[in-house]
């Protein structure tokens, strides 16, 4: 397991988010996350890279523990130098993509793996350029985000999360702010990855890209995860009242 | 008095005017982004402090802070003011335009998508890497308007000075126009301010241009 | 002249928060101690910039010529006027010596003996139509803020009455400004201390005062209140410079306020001003073959 998530609550002062979910990510798995707004998708993908913390329930990373809930029911996260180690075992990209605009795109992918990994600037820009020609935008490396379309500021935002190297990289919905025509190119890139046996997780309402590219599709809704399974099973076969009434109206 | 003396009198005013500008924009615009900080420290009191500070700076004249500073020791606490008229006057600019700095940073500071600081938070970057490296260059482009108002603010602020008796450029101004009768002195220090805040303009819009790298 | 009552908002309240504090004197004014003579630098001829664009003025020459008799050294401290008091009485300066008017503040410090006569004047266009205080009934007069004048047409016990005759009196922030709305026909005349009406008025002639002064009052040297010696001092060094006529041959540098210098009155005045008006020519031309001579 590349991560494993145990009976993880997250509650925001009284509003319970998450209620109890667990669930893990085997190595060259890709895992979809589909399910309404408010379900608890995002928090969920927030609570495994670390940006927010849980109310309860444990984190664990490779088998090693980040984070748990001890006996007083008080979260214990690792100590913050270790907590940095995790963090480097996963990548996030973002909605809006936040790429830094006042750094080129080159910059972009650079500036973490040179002054947080602490490696050369020589291998850290030859692999940020061999990322860049497989996002097809290798002509953009001198070019800064406000001069890029949606679609490729992603991809480069996708390339920056890779560059840093992580055993899994997690997407929140990386297609919800893009135009239409551009959200092709980005899909594109990702259902690459998966082919290359990229762990991922993708947190997504593009339910044919869903059901084409990933192992697995979890189902969320109401902070709890209502169903999994293969995508067949998911999308063809749903066991659950809640997740037809959900596909019904996509089918739409 | 001819002109060529009245020229050069004022021209060693100016001089005094520029060391005033100069040294409070070297104190002010560092410490106001201390304050800045610290007024989103995690500890209350220190919170409450620096709201005070803001406050009081704010809400009072820097004339009567130039007064404070400069007679507060010997009356309040009965040290010797000797020598001290230059020192209080730099420091009560400082002190002054630190807190309207401060809230300009803080400003430029809370406009940063929340986004920025995730994106680099799970890049792991540390904290403070992430402010200097990601964060700051982006609050100065943001905030350059606001502070060049400022520093041409400052440029005609450095007449409060007579306060403290320092003869910058306005107060001989004013001097020598009372022992010459004469209004000249008053329209040569005009020049010489518009001058100055032409200039400021002028490097601030090098700066702004400058950054316009990106948007 | 100029500078009773009105201060600054600041001063104010500088002045309440310190109140009541003060350096206490040194009692070590032998030679070579260092006089600090605080005055206004914009009150000329008194204290002001003079010509070469330094430090100069009656006062000034006096002080200097005090800390000669003595062996002191001389420390010029230019304060802002409105911060006098905090100046003195923190010790930035030993005294205030800068056309210092007595009068309304006799209480206020230890004073020198007066060493300058004043008074408040009507200053007009020769063909202004205006001849006596009454004339002034429905007119505009301006003055100068923070002055003797301005305290004098303010105070019930002054010429309050004569200024409620006025169509208004208009407050200047200087004498410069005011004087030029009196040449444009802004305001028909000007209240002001003579000695300043005579810096004003050197070089014109379309300008005269009224025969009827609104008042007068005198100058002296102002010193902390517990400072007796140091006025004793400056008193002892007045008269010896008064003696030996160093008083008089400054004052005759300083034409504007020269008839009303008032140390060697009481003896002889009249006949002293008359002689000295008639030697002043006779200086001017020695003067003149000195700087030749050199």
């Amino acid at each position: 397991m590349i991560i494993e998530m145990n009976h993880i609550s997250k509650t925001f002062g009284t509003l319970e988010v998450l209620k109890d979910i667990s669930f893990g990510v085997d190595s060259g798995e890709v895992v979809s996350v589909i399910g309404p707004s408010g379900s608890g998708k995002s928090t969920l993908l927030r609570c495994a890279t670390f940006l927010e913390k849980i109310s309860g329930g444990e984190i664990l990373y490779m088998g090693e523990r980040a984070a748990h809930t001890d006996e007083s029911g008080k979260v214990n996260y690792v100590r913050f130098q270790e907590l940095t180690r995790f963090r480097s075992y996963c990548g996030l990209v973002f909605q809006q993509f936040n790429l830094f605009p006042h750094y080129s795109v080159l910059k972009n992918l650079v500036d973490a793996p040179i002054h947080v990994q602490h490696r050369s600037k020589d291998e850290a820009e030859e692999t940020a350029m061999e990322l860049l020609r497989k996002m097809g935008i290798e002509d953009k490396a001198n070019a800064y985000p406000y001069q890029l379309s949606g679609g490729q500021q992603q991809r480069v935002a996708i390339a920056r999360a890779l560059t840093m190297k992580p055993a899994i990289l997690f997407f929140d919905e990386p297609t919800s702010a893009l135009d239409p025509e551009l959200t092709g190119e980005v899909l594109k890139v990702i259902r690459q990855l998966a082919e290359e046996k990229m762990t991922m997780v993708v947190v997504t309402h593009e339910m044919p890209f869903a059901k084409a590219v990933s192992n697995r599709v979890i189902f969320m809704a109401k902070g709890v995860i209502v169903e999994q399974g293969s995508p067949a099973a998911v999308f063809d076969d749903p066991k659950e009242e809640r997740t037809k009434q959900f596909l019904r109206v996509f089918e739409r | 008095m001819d002109f060529s003396t009245m020229l050069s009198t004022m021209a060693s005013g100016m001089l005094k005017t520029f060391g005033i500008f100069a040294l409070t924009l070297i104190g002010s615009l560092p410490l106001g982004m201390l304050v800045a900080l610290l007024r989103k420290s995690r500890f209350a009191p220190v919170r409450a402090l620096i709201g005070a500070y803001i406050a009081v700076i704010r809400g009072t004249p820097l004339m009567l802070q130039l007064l404070v500073w400069y007679f507060g020791p010997f009356y309040l606490l009965g040290w010797s003011i000797r020598g001290w008229r230059f020192p209080a006057l730099i420091l009560g600019f400082i002190v002054n335009y630190a807190a309207y700095f401060a809230e300009i940073y803080r400003g430029g500071i809370e406009s940063i998508p929340v986004g920025q600081y995730e994106a680099a938070e799970v890049l792991g970057y540390r904290k403070g890497q992430a402010f200097i490296r990601i964060i700051l260059p982006q609050v100065i482009k943001r905030i350059m308007p606001s502070v060049t108002n400022e520093v041409i603010t400052l440029v005609k602020d450095t007449s409060l000075a007579f306060t403290l008796a320092y003869q910058e450029v306005f107060s001989l101004a004013k001097q020598i126009s009372a022992s010459q009768t004469s209004f000249t002195p008053f329209i040569i220090a005009g020049v010489f301010y518009f001058i100055a805040n032409y200039a400021v303009a002028f490097a601030m819009q090098r700066i702004e241009k400058a950054l316009n790298y990106y948007k | 002249m100029r500078r009773t009552g009105k201060t600054l908002l600041a001063l104010a309240v500088t002045a309440a928060v310190f109140a009541g504090l003060g350096v206490t004197a040194s009692a070590d004014y032998e030679e070579g101690y260092v006089f600090k003579h605080g005055f206004d630098l914009d009150y000329p001829p008194y204290s002001y910039i003079d010509d070469n664009g330094e430090v100069g003025g009656f006062d000034v020459e006096m002080a200097k010529a005090v800390c000669e008799l003595y062996g002191w050294e001389y420390e010029a401290v230019p304060f802002n006027w409105d911060a006098k008091d905090a100046e003195l009485n923190a010790g930035s300066c030993d005294c205030i010596w800068s056309g210092f008017t007595m009068n309304g503040r006799e209480d206020d410090y230890l004073w020198s003996k007066p060493y300058s006569d004043n008074t408040q004047m009507i200053l007009v266009q020769k063909d202004s139509g205006i001849a006596t205080l009454a004339d002034l009934a429905g007119k505009t007069v301006g003055v100068q803020t923070s002055t003797s004048a301005y305290d004098l047409l303010n105070d019930e016990e002054g010429q309050k009455a004569l200024c409620d005759t006025f169509a208004s009196l208009e407050v200047y922030e200087t004498y410069t400004i005011a004087f030029n709305d009196l040449k444009a026909g802004a305001v028909d005349a000007l209240a002001i201390d003579v000695t300043s009406g005579n810096f004003l008025m050197s070089g014109e002639t379309d300008y005269v005062y009224l025969d009827e002064a609104l008042g007068s009052e005198q100058y002296g040297i102002g010193f902390r209140k517990d400072d007796q010696e140091l006025c004793d001092k400056i008193n002892e060094a007045l008269d010896t410079l008064a003696e030996n006529g160093t008083y008089d041959s400054i004052g005759k540098k300083y034409p504007e306020i020269y008839d009303y210098l008032c140390l060697n009155k009481g003896e002889a005045a009249d006949a002293e001003s008359t002689a000295a008006a008639e030697s002043t020519a006779e200086t001017e031309s020695t003067a003149e073959a000195e700087s030749t001579a050199e």
